[in-house]
């Protein structure tokens, strides 16, 4: 495997980090912000498979597999599953958050929102 | 701060952070030469002491079942806190349904897209009772099969619009159902103490492998968690849809 190859899926993971931050901190609306947030939690799934992929190796179903034939990593698939069952749940409390933040203050641009008493 | 400035501190920020995952991911093995001891040990014993096809199910349900635990409760958390944002606030009421965007018709109910709506739904919903049921097998498992569920009465609601949906997927049964399927799993772990073993030990026949009674618990666990999954997902859904389409500001004519 060529070097290229070898450390683009790490390469990928921390790009999707650090361009779904920029688009929070640049950010003009908070559906666009949430959604941008969603790609920076997406950067760790890609991390996670790319740790645990193993060349040659199949996928963790041992169905019709002989005994002892390699499997990619089976923990971080599970990790992988939890993470995204979390990303969905916290997605739809902060678009339930930003309904109610566009109903008080007319805007759902983030750089308008001011700080009010409850 | 003006958006210039502060996008001048984010970039300075961003090359720093960039900089340190860079450095942070060149001391990982290069990719596709994982070696885990762990991940190996439970791939190579998840049929001979579950019976279980699908090792990741293991992981999630067996190995690390507690976890799994917290996090269906994580689950539980948000949707209770989305119900709790989006419900009605003190200046407004729940109007009559109005199923359109405010400045445009909806057109009339179609009977095409009706039949083909609920002949789909009928059809996600088979299909996520499919990958709920065989998690232990195949991939799947509560939390895919429930997701796909949720599409099922999304469908629904795409097909005969918000008040057909209340009706037949009423808040209070989407409610009833979460927290049954959230308590049903903590129960199952709790059985296996009240039998005297360790919490969540599997202490039902194993089946045989392949067949959809292999793994134990694991079927039954599934079963708790698509319960809950489907019914949570289902309730978001349904609650920004009735934020959407019925709750108005009191002073409105």
């Amino acid at each position: 495997m060529s070097p290229l190859v070898a450390w683009l899926p790490f390469g990928v993971a921390v790009w999707l980090f650090v361009v779904g931050l920029y688009g929070i901190v640049t950010s003009r609306h908070l559906v666009h912000l949430i959604v941008c947030l969603s790609v920076v939690q997406s950067s760790t799934y890609v991390l996670l498979l790319a740790v645990g992929y193993r060349s040659g190796a199949l996928p963790p179903i041992l169905i019709d597999v002989p005994a002892r034939t390699p499997t990619v990593d089976p923990i971080v698939q599970a990790l992988c599953l939890t993470d995204v069952v979390v990303e969905v749940t916290v997605m739809a409390v902060l678009l339930a958050l930003a309904v109610q933040a566009h109903k008080r203050f007319g805007t759902a641009d983030p750089t308008r929102l001011r700080p009010q008493r409850g | 701060m003006t958006p210039r400035q502060r996008l001048l501190v984010f970039l300075a920020g961003a090359a720093g952070l960039a900089a340190l995952l860079a450095w942070g991911v060149a001391g990982l093995p290069g990719f596709g030469d994982h070696r885990s001891a762990y991940g190996q040990l439970v791939t190579r014993s998840s049929v001979p002491l579950r019976n279980a096809t699908d090792v990741v199910t293991v992981v999630n349900l067996d190995v690390r079942g507690l976890d799994t635990i917290g996090e269906e409760f994580i689950l539980f958390c948000s949707v209770t806190a989305a119900a709790v944002l989006l419900r009605r606030q003190a200046r407004e009421r729940v109007g009559a349904a109005r199923d359109e965007f405010p400045g445009r018709r909806a057109p009339g109910r179609d009977d095409a897209v009706l039949v083909l709506g609920t002949a789909m739904g009928a059809l996600v919903v088979c299909f996520g009772l499919y990958v709920v049921g065989h998690g232990q097998l195949t991939p799947g498992g509560g939390f895919q099969g429930g997701g796909i569920l949720a599409a099922g009465v999304a469908l629904l609601y795409l097909a005969s619009g918000v008040r057909t949906l209340e009706r037949m997927a009423p808040e209070w049964l989407l409610e009833v159902g979460e927290a049954v399927g959230a308590g049903a799993f903590v129960l199952i772990g709790l059985a296996s103490l009240a039998a005297g073993a360790a919490f969540l030990q599997d202490l039902l026949p194993l089946g045989s492998s392949g067949t959809i009674t292999a793994g134990g618990t694991l079927g039954l666990i599934n079963a708790a968690i698509g319960l809950e999954v489907a019914a949570g997902i289902s309730l978001v859904v349904s609650l920004f849809l009735v934020q959407l389409a019925r709750i108005e500001e009191a002073d409105r004519p």
